[in-house]
């Protein structure tokens, strides 16, 4: 039983980080309506009432149950100067990893997120 | 007086941080910038999900393309089938944006050159489009946010309705529309089949 946490947590960092979570079951235990404008593609304008859901509540006590395994993602972001031309005319550009826009980021609900930003724009002054 | 504007930080786009406001990434007011040459490593958790963006937040630098996807994935309110990632909407300005700052602050807005998805347009046969590939009969997931500096974008596809699954990591009823109006910052899970 001891082995038991050592187990979920080879399971959670070899199994694929990126995983789809499978949505929640229908019926969330709170639930509140706001009323919403929605704008349409002609001149009416119509206000709509939205029910927003809350956190299910089981799910978040799982997750922060298990929250001591907790799954560290590292990302590396440099901050270039870059001449890219995003529509055909150049433009000197200040960029991460030298793609616009930046590079994805990805996690999971619940992961730690360790974001190395390192500033390689030449000093002016 | 001098004032370098190649200092940085880099912004969380809708991330709480409860007991973590020293990694929000707001030069002034949660940290100093990072200097040219220097590095800061932020430490943050995904107490939400969902689609948002990230940012440099020192001065107007974002403008000049210090922006990115960022994605946290969770429960979505509808399945969905085939994920076509983010879509990031964003005016385009050819000139610096410091220049054009300085424009407004005495001419009032300017106008924007050009609107780019995902970083792509076209523009006087020069530049490329952005392409999306759909699978006819499968359901696909767009996440949509508007990393503007000054405009309000209404997305639409042409002939198409879609739905509208969340809005800012808050997941909504979901609503079928045709158009969505997007304002700056904001993100929005939509779906189409």
């Amino acid at each position: 039983l001891d082995l038991l946490p050592a187990i979920i947590l080879v399971a959670r960092i070899k199994g694929p980080i990126l995983r789809r979570i499978p949505p929640p079951r229908v019926g969330f235990p709170l639930e509140r309506t706001i009323h919403r404008t929605i704008v349409n593609s002609g001149a009416n304008t119509t206000s709509t009432p939205i029910t927003i859901r809350s956190f299910p509540t089981l799910e978040l006590f799982v997750r922060f149950a298990f929250s001591r395994f907790k799954v560290n993602l590292q990302y590396w972001l440099s901050l270039e100067h870059a001449t890219l031309s995003p529509d055909g005319v150049p433009k000197d550009m200040e960029v991460f990893n030298g793609t616009y826009p930046g590079p994805l980021l990805e996690a999971n609900w619940g992961d730690w997120m360790y974001i190395h930003v390192t500033n390689n724009l030449k000093d002016n002054g | 007086l001098r004032i370098s504007l190649t200092r940085t930080s880099v912004h969380w786009h809708g991330f709480i941080q409860p007991h973590n406001g020293g990694y929000d990434g707001v030069p002034g007011i949660t940290q100093c910038p990072i200097p040219p040459g220097g590095s800061f490593t932020y430490k943050i958790q995904c107490t939400r999900y969902g689609p948002t963006w990230y940012h440099s937040h020192f001065t107007l630098q974002y403008g000049q393309g210090a922006v990115g996807p960022l994605m946290i994935h969770g429960p979505t309110v509808e399945n969905w089938d085939i994920d076509l990632g983010e879509v990031l909407l964003t005016d385009h300005y050819h000139g610096s944006i410091y220049d054009i700052w300085y424009k407004e602050r005495s001419g009032g807005p300017q106008t924007s050159d050009n609107g780019l998805i995902n970083g792509k347009n076209m523009l006087n046969g020069g530049g490329s489009f952005s392409e999306f590939t759909f699978t006819p009969g499968k359901r696909h997931r767009l996440t949509i946010v508007n990393t503007a500096v000054d405009a309000l974008f209404k997305f639409s596809i042409d002939q198409h309705n879609f739905t509208v699954q969340g809005a800012d990591f808050i997941p909504i009823q979901p609503y079928e529309q045709n158009v969505l109006s997007i304002n700056i910052g904001t993100s929005h899970f939509i779906d189409r089949y």
